[in-house]
């Protein structure tokens, strides 16, 4: 076992493998109090800001983003028969709110506002999630906002490969004004989901009046940290961290639980030790 | 002594633990979610650090130890490493405070003429922590208030880990920033380290001149004081024993709730593994 003792944790922490990374992200607008932002495309140091991930047609295994990928923060895989974890984590932001680390394990964009039609991602089996769970437990579906669509309320349901290998679908209903750009919105899962294997299509109940740009964007959470006071911040050790295993390969990413329409300038900071 | 076990961590704090005291008097800073340099913080323990050398310099003193007036005063590992054990600090105010290891510092950059200052960085890279500068941070530091016209400030400096020279900006606000502020560079496309600074150039007149500095660093340990006059105490687990290189130039910043950095108190541990 990799970490089977307190002794272990400490050798782990003291050893040249030890990962530290700082990354800032300046601010962005925000949808507002209650919303989640990313910060993939935000300007930036460690990482500095990625470009917008390809079309959903564009059928390669680059919509499964690793920590090579531009806008990844910096992380080296250990090595093999060993793990990584996360052993600290710390934010400090500008403005209150929430700062979430998780690993981005498929993104696509190109998705239109302005179509009834399905939106297919081309040959979607071909590249389910590649890390963690092969069956895709523990996988959320977000929407992320690259170009605002319209303001005519619509259902827009993302039809996926669920844990069981059963093709199922999962809904967000857009409101009646428009996301802003950065904005992600979580996708409720049916009852009983527990993950997903892959994407399959993009279906509006209807056009929302703008074509816009938004993607699909499936994670797994890592960590987060409160920013409950404005540039204070918090840090947590392991244990409060609950210790997550950093996949090798991980495309690790930040994005914000807002309580403004600003992001604010976010400092986070992060060890991850390996045995 | 390798650390490797609760063993002989308790041994190593035991036998070669340091502690490090740190007392510095408030200053005017520029306000909310900005940061604030303890670097001349005149008021205090380590006593107050002085203006690097200019830019041109080309001097050994733009690579400060710890052995420079400002730095807080460690002594090295016999072999090996330090590790930080413990951070406890308090401020009058609320905000955050960083304990940041200073590998590269200068001075006397203008920001009231638009041609390129070339910064004698080439012979002096960093020298601490990875060779290639691998997660350094660049940061702008105030020394005399420049002047109240916006403009987009550009740093270009060596990013070996991305093959070469490469730009980080920041945008000087239509105000003059407080002396004393520190401003973080964010660096333009794909950054993975740096290396040393090359040079400086505005894209406008700020309208005064003022004394501007570049300042690389490696951050430490950040400590969060949600409560005023509240110490916060952060044992090894969540400093996680964060490797101090030998000669590291321990020195402090803080981000400020509001237009002082109050009175910053509190100690470090640090023992050799």
């Amino acid at each position: 076992m990799a970490y089977a003792t307190l002794d272990d944790f400490i050798s782990a922490l003291c050893a040249s493998t030890a990962q530290y990374n700082r990354a800032t992200k300046i601010s962005q607008t925000a949808e507002g109090g209650g919303f989640f932002h990313s910060l993939w495309l935000a300007t930036g140091n460690y990482p500095s800001a990625a470009t917008t991930p390809l079309a959903f047609t564009a059928d390669t295994t680059l919509l499964r983003p690793t920590n090579l990928v531009l806008g990844a923060i910096q992380f080296t895989n250990p090595a093999g028969g060993t793990e990584a974890r996360l052993a600290f984590m710390a934010a400090s932001g500008a403005t209150v709110g929430r700062v979430f680390l998780y690993d981005r394990v498929w993104h696509c964009s190109g998705f239109l506002g302005d179509t009834g039609s399905t939106q297919t991602i081309t040959n979607a089996s071909s590249w389910p999630v590649n890390r963690g769970a092969a069956d895709g437990l523990g996988v959320e579906a977000w929407l992320e906002f690259y170009g605002a669509i319209g303001t005519t309320a619509r259902t827009i349901t993302l039809s996926f490969r669920d844990t069981a290998d059963s093709t199922v679908s999962a809904t967000y209903s857009h409101p009646t004004d428009t996301e802003t750009v950065g904005q992600m919105v979580q996708m409720t899962l049916p009852s009983g989901c527990t993950g997903i294997r892959y994407p399959i299509s993009i279906t509006l109940s209807g056009v929302s009046g703008a074509a816009g740009n938004f993607g699909v964007t499936l994670m797994r959470r890592i960590a987060s940290i409160p920013i409950q006071l404005a540039s204070v911040g918090d840090s947590f050790d392991f244990a409060k961290l609950g210790f997550p295993k950093i996949e090798s390969n991980a495309c690790l990413a930040l994005m914000v639980l807002c309580s403004a329409t600003n992001t604010g300038v976010i400092m986070v900071d992060t060890t991850i030790c390996e045995k | 002594m390798a650390i490797t076990s609760l063993a002989t961590l308790k041994s190593a704090i035991q036998s070669t633990g340091q502690r490090v005291y740190a007392d510095k008097g408030n200053v005017a800073s520029e306000g909310v979610g900005l940061y604030h340099s303890l670097w001349k913080t005149a008021v205090g323990i380590p006593a107050p650090g002085i203006n690097p050398p200019v830019y041109s310099a080309d001097s050994d003193l733009m690579i400060p130890t710890s052995l420079t007036l400002g730095a807080l005063p460690i002594r090295n590992a016999g072999s090996g490493s330090l590790r930080l054990t413990q951070a406890n600090f308090f401020k009058v105010n609320t905000g955050t405070v960083t304990i940041y290891d200073r590998l590269w510092h200068c001075s006397q950059l203008v920001t009231n003429i638009l041609t390129t200052q070339t910064i004698a960085g080439s012979g002096r890279p960093i020298n601490r922590g990875n060779a290639n500068g691998k997660g350094v941070e660049l940061w702008l530091e105030v020394y005399t208030a420049p002047g109240a016209n916006g403009a987009t400030w550009t740093i270009n400096f060596q990013d070996p880990e991305s093959g070469g020279a490469n730009a980080a900006t920041y945008t000087h606000p239509t105000n003059a920033e407080s002396v004393g502020q520190m401003m973080p560079a964010i660096m333009v496309y794909g950054s993975k380290s740096c290396q040393y600074p090359i040079d400086f150039t505005c894209n406008a007149s700020s309208g005064t001149a003022g004394d501007i500095g570049i300042t690389l660093l490696r951050p430490i340990v950040t400590i969060p004081l949600k409560y005023a006059n509240d110490f916060r105490d952060l044992g090894w687990i969540v400093n996680t024993l964060h490797k101090i290189e030998p000669n590291a130039c321990l020195a402090m910043m803080v981000r400020c709730t509001t237009t002082t950095t109050g009175i910053v108190r509190g100690e470090i541990e640090i023992c050799e593994g």
